[in-house]
């Protein structure tokens, strides 16, 4: 048998060897230019400013990101690999609707978690004042604390991983662990030496997404008041009026991220990944009668806590605040789903077009473009909305000068238009398409592409009558994964939004910034539900694929 | 004996699988179950493994009882080595990784020897440290070999273990791997659906059919010796020409009297098999019969010929021999004892 | 393949809608309107834009954002600007748009008349438009009033694990402590903060609400609030056991610390007269009622009355410092914060 899935890396196309260069170099650069703008402000240094941070802030914010980030990074492994081995391999009561139901933490934003499990569990919530009526006293539980905002980061964020892994899993199928097994190891041991490395390229996409995104979060700490590299960076703008530190502290976080990713490319270099080719994924692992409900157990308990109380939570307030629910809802909601549809479209496109680009072209310098187009994820909203704003507003100035000189007063180009909200979602969103594209794609080998070029199929006819099909997944879950994002987006949206275009998660933004979290949760429980919808209908197109790969 | 497997069943859901199945090899021999897909050879191979749970029957390696219904040694306690029909090599390990896997507990001075050994024996040495996706097909299937071999197990299973290679490979590599096998004097049980692969491998062959083997036995034997029509016509190719018992059990049927090698009720109507090799052509032989195909072989050629009440018959013949379709030839039987089953009707 | 042919054409569709909604975006200028960047949130100004719009027919049009992101993005839109008017809800923030040049003089009798001087800019760029008084809550069943005093006085150690406060990272602790600098000097505050946090009964929270809540609850005795979070939650159960303390009353005391909801008409404003006739019709006693009333503040204007549940707690002497301190000190303040180890 030859391994599928062969060296995307093997056949360079020379017919149309331009096309990909320049998309790669057009997509970084759209890229580049927030990130230049944040850069820049090292043309004025705060010397005075970093000494103060250094002495007093970096050193006990750093480790509280690091640990943060450890933390999160393995609570959304241990949360997203267990709950996808169980669901993607084993078989337990209840397995199907969790399966989706797993997903659905994606549509709650983390700081509502947050808010929720304080409200709910911190010395005032009812949990600890019934205890403490009951007994007198109550044992206190640290949930404003670095334990606490892991756990909510952590229950909110393990979708990315138990996405990519499910996955993972579900194509590897069992041969390999029953290969593992006939070599004298236990499944437990199978799992950890077999099942586990092999998923690992894609569980380290899914890792690396969660990670940018703690790194990035600035409500979630909020919510705590667990100060982060990200709080140190707002503290410095909104604090101390410096935006030029602030943007500084920022550029030092992007330096760090982009090292990360290339370590972590690197560990990997010269092994392949790919799934079997056969289709072994109708059999599943049963499980023992303790080992079921157990199983069903924990799957339950994570979707109880990251699902269910919060849900229940957002419900009562809602229903305690409906008084504010009037027609202007449906204006939010449609702005909500029109910007995160049309986002999610202008992000697949261009993450579609990289993983094209990349999949043509190869070099050092392609693969640093391709690296640098990803990095708007790790960059803090606000920082990267303003990093963004700046050249739009250059450009609007430049536009509006000509239009002077040629005496007529033109309005703005891009400032306050859709077209610059959808450029800056692309550019923070880029890397949340990209990485489930990326990963179908190097499932396509180039043998297909071959195969279907020597029956006369143009570049069009291969890409419409092959890959696109191919690609359903990966493009239903970036998609989905895009959507959700866009939905509970709220620096960028705040920033560049035409007059008028208030979302659901602005919404939300409003009410929170004032303290108001019980009337926030009527806006939040609509951005839940609705991003709810692409989540199920993501689950239903996986599993119909799961079932025509079985068959 | 090594291996023994004694009147096993095995169901998915109610549906049975397999039924009463049993088969013994003697340390050292290899066997092979040989069938059309879907016969339940694979399944009986999970079973060995341990994948399947028994209904019925028990499996027994060396002198303990590894299945028996409501219990199955877990597979990675039964010492049974396998190799899947796509190697399932772990794409994130080296070929040496590979066969290196299995060897636990081992001090690393003696797992870094075994897989020496090891990678000596299927002559890969040179290639250690490649990666699967780096390996070509055939190298692929030795180092699933050598990786199931390393832990030295009681009893390797292979499942359809050439079926991925190309036909030349296949043959090469079927002998390699039995010369390998035999090395090491490992017993194994091969599955297969190919007769020639079966022959060049195997020690003992059993003729699978719907989850039951129909003959046990060496290949000699089940082509000579078939137990049922349905082994007469899987193995080699064949006829059934109509017949009826005389005494003595002489057997006449259109082309002359044959001698059965069973015992036959006299009078009785009867299928007698006849290999291509039973008809010989003689130009002399005043026995004529029409050709209505024929098949080059390089050194013989493989007639079909129609006899003037429409039996067929299959000859092999010399290939210098040469004749057209529709021309009548001259053949004589040269078969004294024959394999003969009761007719249908 | 039909999925293929219906992802192009759910491509093509998406594109039409996109570009049609991005036309009909495009803000249409209308001679009568004024362009508001608002750092109040939209439930605290909709109302009373649309009763200016009701009486005048002037069309307001509004954005809300934090005030870090809406001064960066007046400062990027330079002389493009399509905004008239920043509305804030502190006065470090209006200091600093008034500092990196953003804001235009405003000459107005009207404004200086309602509004007192220590609420506004001395060159009139900004003006204040509510009154956010931060003061001391405490729980009547553990604290007498009499053992209260002033801000600084939390610093003392009776208060050892009776106190509670909201993160330095709000900038209404910020400006507190900037006021704080202003009156005492950096030394003594510092001392005052370090204070504080030994005091602590719990680590910060994120919002004066939880704040509240705990000392309701027992957790601890006394916090530092703006007064309209503990007039939001009375107003949901007037029972709670939660009692205002208006600190620095004495006679040597300079009062307690207020700050500002505010604005300033932008330094490019397109509606220069329009956005000066706003902020009139804000600072008139007809809206200042309803401007201050939606959000239980209190006005700037001393003549206008204030909500019943406001009234309640009674009459106190502000700080007569004038609330651009709050913007000259902040940086200071959050410096000082961070060395006294207050997160």
């Amino acid at each position: 048998m030859s391994i599928p899935g062969q060296a995307a890396t093997s056949h360079p196309q020379s017919q149309d060897a331009r096309w990909p260069k320049v998309a790669i170099v057009a997509l970084a650069a759209l890229t580049m230019l927030p990130l230049a703008v944040i850069f820049a402000s090292f043309a004025d240094p705060q010397a005075e400013i970093w000494a103060h941070l250094g002495e007093f802030v970096l050193p006990r914010l750093l480790l509280n990101t690091f640990w943060l980030l450890l933390g999160v990074g393995v609570g959304t492994a241990l949360l997203g690999i267990s709950l996808a081995w169980l669901t993607a391999v084993c078989d337990f009561p209840g397995r199907r609707w969790l399966t989706w139901a797993l997903l659905l933490p994606l549509a709650i934003p983390g700081y509502v978690l947050g808010f929720v499990m304080i409200g709910l569990l911190d010395f005032t919530g009812p949990l600890q004042t019934s205890l403490r009526e009951l007994l007198g006293a109550a044992p206190p539980i640290p949930i404003r604390s670095r334990g606490g905002v892991i756990a909510v980061m952590a229950l909110t964020l393990y979708p990315y991983v138990y996405l990519v892994a499910r996955n993972a899993f579900a194509t590897q199928g069992r041969r390999a662990l029953e290969a593992a097994q006939t070599l004298g190891l236990n499944r437990w041991q199978g799992f950890f030496r077999v099942a586990l490395p092999m998923a690992r390229p894609w569980i380290a996409g899914g890792l690396a997404m969660v990670l940018m995104e703690t790194l990035a979060d600035f409500g979630t700490v909020a919510v705590f008041n667990y100060d982060t590299f990200t709080t140190a960076i707002y503290r410095a703008w909104f604090g101390m009026f410096n935006l030029s530190a602030a943007s500084q502290l920022a550029s030092l976080l992007v330096v760090l991220v982009f090292l990360a990713l290339l370590l972590e490319q690197a560990s990997r270099r010269g092994q392949r990944f790919t799934p079997g080719s056969r289709a072994d994924r109708g059999e599943r692992i049963v499980l023992g009668t303790r080992a079921r409900w157990l199983a069903a157990l924990w799957c339950g308990l994570v979707f109880f806590t990251a699902v269910a109380v919060p849900l229940g939570q957002l419900l009562i307030w809602a229903w305690q605040s409906r008084a504010d629910l009037d027609s202007r809802y449906l204006g939010f909601l449609g702005h909500s789903l029109v910007l995160a549809t049309s986002g999610a479209v202008v992000v697949l496109t261009l993450g579609l077009t990289l993983a094209y680009a990349l999949r043509h072209r190869q070099g050092t310098f392609i693969s640093l473009s391709g690296r640098f187009s990803t990095l708007g994820y790790a960059i803090p909203g606000a920082v990267l909305a303003v990093g963004f704003y700046l050249p739009v507003s250059w450009i609007d100035r430049q536009w509006i000068a000509l239009g002077d000189s040629l005496g007529n007063r033109w309005e703005p180009l891009l400032g306050g238009t859709l077209v610059a909200m959808l450029l800056a979602y692309a550019v923070r969103f880029l890397t949340v398409g990209f990485q489930p594209l990326d990963a179908a794609l190097h499932r396509i080998t180039h043998n297909m592409d071959e195969a279907a070029r020597s029956m006369g199929s143009s570049s069009r006819d291969i890409l419409a009558r092959i890959h696109l099909p191919l690609l359903r997944g990966g493009l239903a879950t970036a998609a989905v994964l895009v959507f959700v994002d866009i939905m509970k987006e709220m620096p960028i949206t705040l920033m560049t939004r035409p007059f008028g275009w208030d979302t659901l998660a602005l919404r939300v933004f409003e009410m929170t910034s004032e303290g108001e979290w019980q009337r926030a949760a009527l806006p939040a429980i609509t951005l839940v539900l609705t991003g709810l919808i692409p989540v199920l209908l993501l689950m239903r197109a996986s599993d119909s694929d799961e079932i025509r790969h079985a068959t | 004996m090594q291996l023994e497997i004694l009147n096993i069943a095995v169901e998915f859901g109610n549906k049975p699988i397999l039924e009463n199945l049993s088969l013994a090899l003697a340390p050292g021999e290899i066997g092979c179950l040989l069938g059309a897909s879907g016969c339940g050879k694979t399944t009986a191979l999970r079973a060995i493994a341990g994948f399947e749970p028994l209904k019925q029957g028990q499996i027994v390696v060396g002198a303990e009882q590894i299945s028996r219904p409501g219990w199955t040694l877990a597979p990675q306690l039964r010492r049974v080595g396998m190799v899947f029909q796509d190697y399932a090599l772990f794409p994130h390990l080296s070929a040496a990784d590979n066969i290196g896997f299995g060897l636990r507990g081992a001090n690393r001075q003696h797992k870094r020897q075994r897989v020496a050994d090891m990678l000596d024996l299927v002559g890969l040495s040179a290639v250690a440290h490649h990666y699967p996706h780096q390996l070509s097909g055939g190298q692929q299937q030795r180092v699933a070999v050598a990786r199931a071999l390393a832990p030295d197990p009681a009893v390797l299973l292979m499942d359809e273990p050439f079926s991925n290679l190309d036909v030349a490979l296949r043959e090469r590599l079927s002998l390699e791997v039995r010369a390998i096998l035999k090395e090491a004097g490992t017993t194994a049980l091969i599955v297969t659906h190919d007769q020639n692969e079966a022959f060049a491998i195997a020690d003992r062959i059993g003729l699978m059919n719907r989850g039951k083997i129909e003959q046990w036995d060496s290949a000699y034997n089940l082509y000579h010796r078939p137990a049922s029509r349905m082994v007469a016509q899987f193995i080699g190719q064949s006829v059934l020409v109509p017949g009826e018992v005389q005494d003595n059990q002489q057997i006449r049927i259109a082309l002359g009297c044959l001698t059965s090698r069973t015992p036959l009720p006299a009078n009785s109507c009867v299928d007698v098999l006849l290999r291509p090799d039973d008809i010989i052509h003689d130009d002399n032989s005043p026995l004529l019969a029409t050709v209505l195909a024929k098949s080059f072989r390089g050194a013989s050629i493989l007639y079909t010929l129609g006899m003037p009440d429409g039996t067929r018959l299959l000859s092999l013949v010399p290939s210098h021999h040469n004749h057209a379709i529709g021309e009548a030839i001259g053949i004589r039987l040269d078969a004294e004892h024959v394999i003969a089953f009761p007719s249908d009707s | 393949m039909r999925s293929a042919v219906s992802l192009r054409q759910c491509a093509k569709h998406l594109l039409l809608m996109v570009s049609a909604i991005t036309l009909l975006a495009s803000p249409a200028w209308a001679d009568e309107e004024v362009v508001v960047y608002s750092a109040r949130n939209e439930q605290l100004i909709k109302p009373l834009f649309d009763s200016y719009e009701k009486a005048t027919g002037v069309r307001i049009l509004f954005l809300t954002d934090k005030e870090g992101p809406l001064l960066a993005r007046l400062k990027a839109e330079g002389t493009n600007t399509p905004a008239d008017l920043l509305l804030t809800v502190d006065a470090g923030n209006l200091w600093q748009a008034a500092q990196e040049g953003l804001l235009q003089p405003v000459d107005s009798a009207v404004l200086q008349n309602k509004i007192p001087a220590h609420l506004r800019d001395p060159d009139n760029l900004w003006f204040g438009l509510s009154v956010r008084a931060r003061t001391i809550v405490y729980n009547p069943q553990r604290v007498k009033p009499e053992e209260l005093s002033t801000y600084a006085a939390l610093a003392e150690p009776q208060w050892n694990k009776r106190l509670c406060l909201r993160t330095s990272n709000k900038v209404y602790n910020q400006s507190l402590v900037a006021m704080l600098i202003a009156e005492n000097g950096e030394a003594r505050t510092e001392e005052i903060v370090r204070g504080w946090v030994n005091n602590l009964a719990t680590p910060p929270f994120a919002d004066d609400n939880s704040a509240l809540l705990a000392v309701a609850a027992g957790q601890c005795d006394v916090t530092l609030v703006n007064t309209y979070y503990l007039g939001r939650l009375l107003k949901e159960d007037p029972n709670l056991p939660l009692k205002i303390f208006w600190p620095n009353q004495q006679v040597d005391n300079s009062g307690t610390h207020v700050n500002i909801s505010g604005g300033g008409v932008t330094r490019h404003a397109r509606h220069p007269e329009a956005a000066r006739k706003l902020l009139e019709w804000l600072a008139s006693d007809e809206a200042q009622a309803a401007f201050a009333g939606v959000n239980l503040e209190y006005p700037v204007n001393p003549k206008v009355d204030v909500a019943p549940i406001v009234a309640a707690w009674g009459e106190f002497r502000q700080s007569p410092l004038n609330v651009a301190f709050a913007g000259a000190h902040q940086a200071d303040a959050v410096r000082l914060m961070d060395r006294a180890g207050y997160r």
